[in-house]
Order: structure tokens, then sequence, then C-alpha cells
């Protein structure tokens, strides 16, 4: 069952300025589903559209076109049958800075009659109990953090949506909020995660989907996802120059790099390249696909968007 | 319920209104250490006015204040005399005029919590949380207005209360309890809630304008330009729309013919007026908060 759906989702925003109107298309024509259960992120650059479908998804803004469904419900009518199933933080958590931490939570169960016990299991769930009586306003982004995070879980939620959760973290911070999340996945919860760190994304995350301009150029496990971009294997043979004139009889590319080559072949026929080079006495010492990183993917494959969209 | 209940006290919890509730009580307490101080009610004080208002009679008449022909001018002397010798004592029966004139203050205060309640919520993006918890918005919508009126008439109710136990000794101790009976703390009591009422409208009518704007500063801006401009313009300009402006209408509501807003108008229909400006005004700020985007 598909936990997050997006259909042909698409929002322009029209503003006028000096009497002009100006029309920004945040997102255009969204197709996208997130199955339930594990990390699901939502990978894009800035102002590609991840915060709207967020906003979309939780009935905060309406989409201009398409429709977006949360746990089966459309998120612009039957939100409110669904909504106590999740947990949610749009861009920063937005707390009220001059409450104690506890107030901010309290403040927010008393909304579902949540027992206080609840509270304090999840202050302590994000390590955050020894600070809950200090005001909000003398927490770091981290703590802010975990804070949002802490409120999200109150009501237990089957998904969790978590928008760039690591923006402005420091490395011990984003460390923190990456276990965190990956505990959250582990326990059976569906965790949806926009960020536009393609490092972060990679470790914390099962599945992905990219986007770019509003649009989904990719979705799939992660790691499906990055072998897409691999079409080249690594391999070192003592004799560059005349392992690369055997594959370019074979009409297959390679170019040097550090003390090998890469040629560019799918790593599912490997095989051939080790048999065209022992065939001419060159013994291959390591052969390895060249995987790309998930920039090298994200890059190309938002770049192919770009090419498409282009008059 | 539960909403309302969420809402009051995360009102409560507000530090705006802890420091304008603090600033409210030391004016309280200041007020009534002064009122306690000038109340004299002990026998030498009424001893020197009467002394002084005979002075001033006798020297009216000899000096002949008034003109001979009016009739009685003994006692236009003693009428004046009054004013010239007034009562030392603190009576603790102008109670309800001082709520009457505490009013204005009050409304005053209650268009700026009523702004504030929303505004910051708006102001620290609070309100995107609070839609992922409650996505209905009318719903969402309501139970923020009703926390905030029912704030403001409580408050409003407290202040005036304080004020009264904390004008109680000078009026018990100093002054006089004279005209205290039971139809004083009917009349008393009604006045409370007249200005209660009248908090509560202004607390809506704040409310509204800041939920519409998403903005606290821009609220009281509004207000205090409609109050202290647009009304004053109306008053001069054209002054039989003097029944429809609020201002008049709160004053009908408080102290009815006494008012002297220069109209025939009820007590009920004052107030059925200023009601509905603040449904309308909270109307179309619901409209809007349905309706727009939270970005």
């Amino acid at each position: 069952m598909n936990v997050i759906e997006a259909e042909g989702l698409t929002k322009r925003y029209v503003r006028y300025k000096r009497g002009r109107k100006r029309e920004t298309v945040a997102v255009a024509g969204l197709d996208m589903a997130v199955p339930s259960g594990g990390v699901f992120g939502f990978l894009g650059p800035n102002g590609s559209g991840k915060t709207t479908t967020i906003r979309c998804l939780l009935g905060l803004v309406r989409p201009t076109s398409g429709s977006t469904r949360l746990l089966g419900a459309d998120s612009q009518r039957d939100l409110a049958s669904v909504i106590r199933r999740v947990g949610s933080i749009v861009e920063a958590p937005a707390l009220y800075p001059g409450f104690t931490g506890r107030r901010n939570l309290e403040l927010l169960a008393g909304i579902d009659g949540i027992r206080k016990d609840k509270i304090q299991e999840k202050l302590e769930l994000v390590d955050l109990a020894d600070r809950a009586s200090d005001r909000v306003k003398t927490y770091s982004l981290g703590m802010r953090q975990r804070l949002g995070i802490a409120a999200s879980l109150l009501r237990d939620p089957e998904v969790l949506i978590l928008d760039e959760p690591a923006n402005g973290l420091d490395p011990a911070g984003i460390k923190e909020v990456r276990d965190l999340v990956r505990r959250l996945g582990a326990e059976g919860r569906t965790v949806f995660v926009s960020s536009h760190l393609l490092s972060e994304v990679r470790q914390m995350c099962d599945e992905v989907a990219i986007l770019a301009r509003g649009r989904c150029v990719a979705i799939g496990p992660v790691e499906e996802v990055l072998s897409g971009g691999a079409r080249a294997v690594f391999v070192r043979v003592d004799d560059l120059e005349a392992a690369r004139s055997v594959l370019a009889r074979a009409n297959l590319e390679s170019n040097p790099v550090s003390d090998g080559l890469r040629v560019s072949i799918d790593p599912t026929e490997s095989a051939r390249v080790t048999r065209l080079l022992a065939a001419d006495g060159l013994f291959v010492s390591e052969l390895r696909p060249e995987e790309a990183d998930l920039e090298t993917v994200f890059l190309e494959l938002t770049r192919d968007h770009t090419e498409e969209d282009a008059p | 319920m539960r909403y309302v209940l969420v809402e009051l006290r995360r009102y409560a919890s507000r530090r705006a209104v802890r420091a304008s509730g603090a600033l409210v009580l030391l004016g309280i307490a200041i007020a009534s250490v002064i009122v306690f101080v000038n109340s004299k009610g002990g026998s030498d004080a009424l001893a020197e006015m009467d002394r002084q208002r005979t002075e001033f009679v006798t020297t009216c008449q000899e000096q002949g204040f008034f003109p001979p022909d009016i009739d009685d001018a003994e006692a236009l002397c003693r009428e004046q005399s009054l004013q010239i010798a007034r009562d030392p004592r603190f009576h603790l029966e102008t109670l309800t005029d001082i709520y009457s004139g505490l009013s204005p203050l009050l409304m005053i205060l209650a268009l700026g919590l009523g702004a504030t309640f929303i505004g910051a919520e708006w102001g620290a993006g609070t309100i995107t949380t609070y839609l992922t918890w409650e996505p209905r918005r009318v719903r969402a919508f309501i139970a923020k207005a009703v926390g905030a009126l029912a704030f403001v008439f409580l408050a409003a109710l407290a202040v005036q209360a304080v004020l009264g136990l904390a004008l109680t000794p000078a009026g018990a101790l100093r002054g006089t309890t004279e005209g205290i009976d039971a139809g004083w703390f009917v009349d008393t009591a009604i006045m409370m809630l007249r200005s209660a009422t009248l908090s509560a409208i202004f607390g809506g009518v704040g409310f509204a304008l800041a939920s519409a704007a998403r903005n606290t500063a821009a609220s009281i801006i509004v207000g205090f330009v409609y109050f202290a401009v647009l009304e004053q313009i109306l008053r001069v300009f054209r002054p039989n729309w003097a029944r429809w402006l609020v201002a008049e209408n709160a004053a009908l509501w408080l102290v009815g013919d006494e008012a002297g807003v220069g109209f025939a108008q009820s007590r009920l229909r004052a107030i059925v007026t200023l009601i509905a400006y603040s449904v309308i005004l909270l109307s179309v700020s619901l409209a809007l908060f349905r309706r727009r985007d939270v970005t």
C-alpha cells in the first residue's frame, strides 16, 4: 500500500509586482508514490518544489491542479480523518520560543488529549529530557530540530514527514538526527524525509525520489537509482596503453584514471573486458563496477530533465 | 472545548500577556495606594471641609456671585461649594464610575491582546504546526477566536475585580462606604460585565484584523488609524453617521443616555451594532483563513 501519493500535482504561485503578474511554477505535474515502511528520501536542490509538495500533502497549500493522498485520504478533503496517524515538520520546526520545550509539547498534546507521560517519553527519545524546562529560544538548532521531531512523534504516527531535518545542523547534530530517523524507520514507520543533501539521503534512506524543477525524475531503491548511473567499470592492468588499444579494437571506450582504466561498459558485461584483455596476454589485477555516486546520478538526471525542458 | 482550553492555556503562558498583566497590577497597586493616602475620613478633615463650604457660601452671597434676580441664589452657592471644597473621603460607591472610566483603557488593551494572540502565531510560524494537528481550518480558527475572546473577557473581569478589592481598604478604612447596598452590588456587577463584553468585542476586532493581515502590528495600526483618525473625521463631516460609530455605541452601551452622544438609541441596539461589526470582521477573516495558502 502506498502511504503517500501525488498525481499530476501542480502548484503555481501568482504574485503581482509593480502591477505585473508574475507566475512561479513550484511543482509541475509531479507523480510519485511512497510505499509503506522504511525511510523514503525526497531529494532535490533548493527551489525544486520539495517543501511545496509537503505543504500540499499536509493541506497547507492548495494545488493548482492534480492531487495528493496521505494514507489513502485526499489531502484537500479528508485529511482530518488520517491526520492523527501523521507526524510532520514543515521547514524549521515552528515552536514558541518563549515557552519551555515541555510547555510546547504540552500545548500540542492538549489538542489530542495526549497524556503527560507520553511527553516525557518523547523528550527522552530525542534526548531532551534534561533541557525540557528551558525556554526554546535557548536551544541550539539541533535541539530545536529534535524537539520538533518529539512533537511530531507525540501521536505515535505511522507516517512521519520531515522537511530538511538536517538543515543548519552541525555534523554532530546531523548524525543525531540521522540516527533517530533510521531508528524510527526501523520501527516500522514510514519516514518521508526531504533533503537537498545527497550524502544524507544515501546514508539515511531505503528509497528515494529525485525532484527537479517540480518533477520527479527518478524514483526507486537508493541502490537501484545509484546503479542507474553506473555505466563503467574500473580495470587495473600493468600495461595501460596496450589495454586501451585492445579495448578500442573492440569498440570499447576507455580512459586512464589514477592507476587504471575507466571502461565504458555496463558492469554486467565485465566478463567481456577480462576475456578481451586476457586474449592479448593482459591480465587484470582488479576489476570493479565504477559506481556513480548519487551526486553524479542526480546531476545526470537533472541535466537530462533540463535538456528536455529546453525549447 | 478542549481546543479552546488549550488556547486559553497558551494565551496565559504568553510573555506579552504576563507582562501586560504585571503592568496592570502595578498600575492598580499604585492607584490604590494614592487613593488610600489621599482619602481623609477623619473628623478633622470633615470639619475643615464644612468650614470651607460655609465660608464659600458666605462669600458667594456677600459678593453676589449670582445675580440677585436669580431665585434661590443661596442654593446655587451651596451647590457650587460642593465643588470648591470637595469631600476628602474616598467613596467606594464611585467604583461603578471608575469601572466605566476604565473601560476605554481595557478596550485598547483588549484590541492589542486579541491581535497578538493570532499575530504572534503567524510571526513564529506556529500556525503551520497547529494546522498539521488540526487541518480543519474553520474549527482551528473558531477555537482560537473563541479562546481569545474568552480570555479577554475573563481578563477584563479579573482586572476590575482586583481593582475593586484594591480600592476597598481606602473606602472602608479612610473613606466611606455610604451607598453600598445590594442595589449597588448589582449595578456594579452589571457595569463590570458591560465593560468585559466591550473588551471581548474589541479583542475580536483585534484578532480578526491580525488574522487577515497575518501580523500584529498591522492590526494595531489599522485600529489606531480608525479610532484616532477616521472616526474623528466622520464625527465632524458626517454627524448623521454618529449612530454607526464604534465610540458612540460603546459609550451608549456603558452608560446609556448619560453618554450624551446626541442621538437617541437603545443600549441593546448599541451592543448589537458592535457585535455585528466584530462578527463581520471575524467572518471575513475566517473566509481568508480558509482560502489562503499557509506558506
